[in-house]
């Protein structure tokens, strides 16, 4: 029994810490038929696929299912990280206009079921949206004001337990249950990509310049990932994805996506025999399904197997 | 009356506020291109330009002047660090995260040819005709014209990346993602000389900055700046740049610039002081408008004074061409180098004369003289007063010269020189071999070894063919990869391209004739024999094999690594060598002080069993740098107490198993293997490089080729040879070098074993003379299996010059060779 118990840890942990990763299948989700699309996020239900152009105007779901792509928006910068509202079944997303220089964002929702686009708010200043988990946002701030996303939700110190996180210029900023909390773990300089682990108890950012890292919610760092752009947690939070692009300081000449475990410090590279450059990548609902864009605009999904 | 006086002053204040500057409320992201001097930077030898450093000055004198005008400004670096060189990914995700209204990265050009242009370039993202943001066109047109209008460029253009790369798609990876409009400014060409050494003057940039400050103010209607710029360029009106700078027709550049310029303002009294930069720029911002007075000083020039207008919001230029002040004494020699009767002068040094008064330059020059001659050139410095003559191939290695400079050296002002001037030095005479590795007779080496060749100078590359050769005891030579990064301070590295055989004699010759940057050569032959090491095994439990650097804390993160150069100190995983595996770790690192330490510590410490069956150790391949290799331990679960080991010097380089006993540690209880540690010393090198692969306790050595012994009988060229008193003096030696095998005597018909014990075989080497006449008796012994040398000194022998044959003869047996005596 004892040996038993020895074996089944051993498997446990050789789960937890030893698993190596292979790519068994790397294909287009899109074509250059369809148009050229980039920055894939996926909903909750891993069903609909969002999509924008390369410079961020427009806004495209692909039902993963007919495999059919709608437009809901040509709106400047509606493809600027767009979320899903907590209940799945509403697309925020901004469209920007400019006037006398200044950039003025109105804030949209596409009801999934509807099919019919509200208009939320216009004329924000410096919109964000704020995230609670990948691709999912209950709040935005407004001028640095935080305002609900959902009428059956609240945001004070009292009723909710809620936590989300942006940036503002050098620091992240953590809400929790109420409280704005500014951080800068790793030092000075810009954070840039900030994610909340799906047990929301750490805080996966970039650093600009100084590299990737983990740390906890008050900014003790826990662990430095190191050169790794865009980064997000696995559903399960065991691991994070991310692209190591590099550039000649005109255009970017390479990029891979990459996995990481966030336990062993262990890292696979997912496109090695992929000759396009690989960007922006994103999890699907499960660690095993990836979704990334290619410099030329093809959305495509790996599937990955822990061995 | 009172009524209209106000109606007035109410006009006054709106027409004001309507043309008062401000920004208030704008957010901007400004991206000063490139960064860090380094690979992706831009650099011009000519001048000593960086374009990440004039794109930073830019860049930093803009955030200042919007930042006055209310706007908020991100910039995406305000250092020069290659830490501060951001990916182009998270410098969109920096702009796109603050939600900024507007981006611009601020870049100058060059044309990488021959044919030199300066024109003023703006680039968006999309065609040139249909940007995909509408306002980066606006703002384009906007750059282009007040650019071109401040750093007074040939001309202007303004184009989108789709176009201008000719793509048809989105190409600059600065934009690719951007969620506001953007431009990037080529303001002006640094590979155009005269500009290059403009945009070293930092007034030079704020101008640009202004240029673009004024942009902004346009782009966001944010009116103008109340007060002007006067600026301009002072040269000289007697000389011209030489024909390398290939100055622009239709402009001033052919002009020399003045340096140490003084250019007064009046009635404000503001003073500028010019650079010695050889842009001869002056530049006064903030200036009201108005009629000014400039006045324009230099030394030894005539002052020139002008009046200008300045205008609100505008540059507004006054270029000045001054002459010399005429001087009519006899001028003096100051100084001159090399100083009289110097000794050991580097064989490539410059002459050096220095004039009190600016010289007539062709008939000082021939005024010059040399002995012994030596084929140079001689040039000027920019104010002609310090005449330079450097030697085309160098000097004569220990040889004498006498530099003249006669009466017939005249000022520009036709003054002769009052006396000859005369002075001699001496000329370097030795080029050395100082140190090597491995040294003669070294055992024990590394199959991977890295060779290294000390000299007291900086090696010129061009005189090592042939020069240097690696052989076995054969005599083939062996292929290597050399390393000339650092022929510049003077050393020679190389290693086998193959692993050398275990257990092996090998040659290295280093021949006369190597020569220095000086062209100083050197003058004997180095010869230094090695053996390599025995075949050992190491197997145990693995406890980390480098296959990925995260297993490790970065040394600069570590708090007991201290007394590096951060830059200049990393650890990588790397394929480069590799004991097992893909990977070893690299560790690269650099000491500012005297007793730094770089420790490479496990993330987590590994309990290690202490016994003394227990050996561990690690796979090191070693720099030689004498520093110490310590491994750091501290008691399970207590990392507050450290238990420290020294392993070794690092004395050797290629792959060595370094491994200690555990069981030799004085500590009672558990412990846990923590850190890798290379401790400074006094003697050590200040800068290394060293790998590790396959950290293992539990260590079974097993000993293979334990009785490596010859498998067949060998006779060897003698080494030197010829020799004797007439090809060495200090080395009249030569060795005979001969194999006897491990063989089975099972016959009974071998006469030669009778009587002989084990293996031992009955063996002699004797010296003939060309008639055949045996004249020396060497060996005559029975001998075991084994690798034998015999030296044979010339001065110990009574032969005469000439040809002599040496016989070996060990049972069947027999060889014989030739070899040359020269006394």
């Amino acid at each position: 029994m004892k040996k038993l118990l020895i074996i089944f840890l051993v498997v446990c942990v050789y789960q937890i810490y030893g698993q190596n990763v292979k790519v068994i299948d790397d294909k287009p989700v899109t074509t250059l038929k369809e148009g050229k699309y980039f920055y894939p996020i996926i909903s909750q239900d891993g069903k609909l696929l969002l999509m924008s152009k390369e410079n961020r105007e427009g806004l495209w779901i692909k039902d993963l299912s007919t495999g059919r792509v709608k437009n809901i928006s040509n709106g400047k910068g509606a493809g600027l990280e767009p979320v899903f509202n907590i209940e799945g079944n509403e697309i925020l997303f901004r469209e920007d206009k400019i006037v006398n220089g200044k950039i003025f964002s109105t804030l949209k929702a596409y009801n999934l079921k509807t099919q019919k686009i509200n208009l939320k708010e216009d004329n924000i200043r410096d919109l964000k949206f704020l995230k609670n988990k990948n691709n999912v946002s209950q709040f935005y701030l407004k001028q640095n004001e935080i305002q609900k996303i959902s009428s059956t939700i609240n945001f004070s110190k009292t009723t909710s337990e809620e936590i989300a996180v942006t940036i503002d210029v050098d620091k992240i900023v953590l809400y929790q249950n109420g409280v704005k909390k500014y951080l800068a773990p790793a030092g000075e300089g810009y954070y840039i990509w900030p994610s909340l682990s799906p047990d929301k108890t750490k805080l996966l950012f970039t650093l600009a310049g100084k590299g990737t890292f983990v740390s906890d919610l008050n900014g003790n760092i826990l662990k430095k990932i190191g050169y790794a752009n865009y980064p997000t947690w696995s559903p399960d939070g065991n691991w994070i994805l991310f692209m190591k692009d590099l550039d000649d300081g005109t255009v970017i000449t390479s990029s891979e996506i990459y996995i990481a475990n966030i336990n062993t410090g262990k890292y696979f590279n997912l496109t090695e025999n992929q000759n396009e450059i690989s960007l922006y990548p994103i999890w699907g609902i499960t660690n095993d399904e990836i979704y990334y864009n290619t410099d030329s605009g093809v959305i495509r999904k790996i599937k990955i197997q822990f061995e | 009356m009172r009524k209209l006086l106000l109606i007035n002053f109410l006009i006054l204040i709106l027409t004001y506020n309507i043309n008062a500057q401000s920004l208030a409320g704008v957010k901007v992201c400004i991206n000063p291109g490139h960064g860090g001097n380094d690979s992706d930077d831009r650099f011009i030898p000519e001048t000593g330009f960086w374009e990440s450093e004039g794109n930073l000055g830019k860049g930093l004198h803009l955030k200042k002047l919007l930042e006055n005008l209310g706007a908020t400004v991100i910039m995406t670096r305000v250092q020069n660090r290659s830490v501060d060189d951001l990916q182009l990914s998270q410098i969109v995700a920096i702009a796109n995260s603050n939600n900024v209204d507007y981006f611009h990265s601020i870049h100058s050009n060059a044309s990488g040819t021959s044919t030199k242009v300066n024109y003023t370039l703006i680039l968006f993202q999309g065609r040139t005709t249909a940007p995909t943001y509408a306002g980066s066109l606006v703002m384009a047109n906007y750059l282009a014209d007040n650019i071109l209008a401040t750093n007074r460029t040939t001309r202007k253009m303004v184009a989108g990346d789709f176009d201008f790369y000719g793509t048809g798609q989105a190409y600059l990876g600065v934009f690719k993602g951007l969620n506001m409009p953007g431009t990037l400014s080529e303001g002006s060409f640094h590979d155009y000389i005269p500009e290059s050494f403009r945009l070293k003057n930092d007034y030079y940039l704020k101008h640009e900055a202004y240029a673009i400050a004024r942009s902004f103010l346009q782009y966001f209607k944010g009116g103008e700046f109340k007060t002007g710029i006067i600026a301009g360029i002072v040269r000289d009106l007697l000389e011209k740049v030489p024909s390398s700078y290939s100055p622009l027709s239709g402009t001033y550049d052919n002009y020399k610039t003045i340096n140490n310029i003084k250019v007064t303002l009046l009635p404000t009294n503001k003073i500028y002081n010019g650079d010695n930069n050889n842009n001869g720029f002056y530049f006064f911002d903030e200036v009201d408008p108005g009629e000014y007075k400039l006045i324009f000083e230099a030394p030894q020039m005539r002052p020139d004074t002008v009046t200008i207008v300045a205008k609100a919001n505008q540059s507004v230029f006054s270029d000045r061409l001054l002459s010399l002040n005429p001087i009519l004494d006899p001028p003096k020699i100051l100084s001159y180098s090399p100083a009289d009767s110097l000794n050991e002068v580097s064989n490539v040094s410059k002459i050096n004369v220095q004039f009190d008064i600016r010289m007539n330059p062709d008939e000082t020059q021939k005024a010059f003289s040399i002995t012994p001659n030596v084929s140079g050139s001689l040039t000027w410095d920019s104010e002609f007063k310090i005449l330079t003559f450097t030697p085309s191939k160098g000097y004569t290695q220990g040889t004498k010269y006498t530099v003249k400079i006669s009466t017939t050296a005249k000022t520009h002002f036709g003054i002769n020189l009052t006396q000859n001037k005369i002075f001699t030095f001496k000329t370097r005479s030795q080029f050395n071999l100082i140190s090597t590795y491995p040294k003669n007779n070294f055992k024990d080496l590394s199959t991977t070894l890295m060779f290294s060749l000390r000299f007291d100078n900086a090696l010129d590359g061009t005189t090592l063919s042939g020069k240097i050769s690696l052989t076995d005891s054969l005599g083939s030579s062996i292929p290597v990869t050399v390393n000339q990064s650092r022929y510049n301070v003077g050393i020679i590295e190389f290693e086998p391209k193959q692993p050398l055989n275990y257990n092996s004699l090998y040659r290295l010759t280093i021949k006369d004739g190597i020569g220095d940057i000086e062209y100083v050569k050197t003058i004997k032959t180095d010869v230094i024999e090695f053996r390599t090491e025995k075949k050992l095994t190491f197997t145990g439990f693995i406890v980390d094999n480098f296959e990925n650097e995260n297993s490790w804390v970065w040394p600069n993160s570590n708090p007991n690594t201290k007394g590096q150069i951060l830059d200049q100190t990393s650890f990588f995983a790397t394929s480069d060598k590799k004991i097992n595996g893909q990977y070893s770790g690299k560790l690269e690192y650099a000491f500012s002080g005297s007793n730094g330490i770089i420790e490479l510590a496990l993330e987590k410490p590994v309990k290690v069993v202490k016994s003394n069956q227990n050996e561990f150790g690690v796979w090191v391949f070693g720099d030689n740098s004498k520093n110490i290799l310590e491994y750091r331990f501290i008691p399970e679960g207590n990392s507050s107490t450290e238990i420290k080991v020294t392993v070794d010097s690092v004395n050797w380089t290629g792959w060595k198993m370094k491994k200690i006993n555990l069981g030799n540690i004085l500590f009672n209880g558990n412990i846990e293997f923590k850190s890798i540690d290379i401790v400074q010393t006094i003697n050590g090198e200040k800068k290394g490089k060293i790998f590790f692969d396959d950290c293992i306790t539990n260590i079974v050595t097993d000993v293979k080729n334990k009785f490596e012994l010859p498998t067949e009988f060998s006779l060897e060229q003698n080494y030197p040879n010829p020799f004797g008193n007439s090809v060495n003096s200090d080395n009249p030696k030569t060795t005979i070098r001969y194999n006897i095998p491990n063989q089975i005597h099972n016959s009974v018909n071998d006469e030669n074993n009778s009587g002989a014990i084990d293996n031992d075989i009955y063996v002699t080497l004797k010296i003939y003379d060309i008639l055949g006449n045996e004249v020396a008796t060497l060996v005559n012994q029975h001998q075991k299996p084994g690798l034998y040398s015999y030296e044979l000194n010339s001065r110990k022998i009574n032969l005469s010059s000439g040809v002599y044959f040496y016989r070996l003869e060990a049972g069947n047996f027999v060889a014989v060779k030739k070899m040359i005596l020269m006394k």
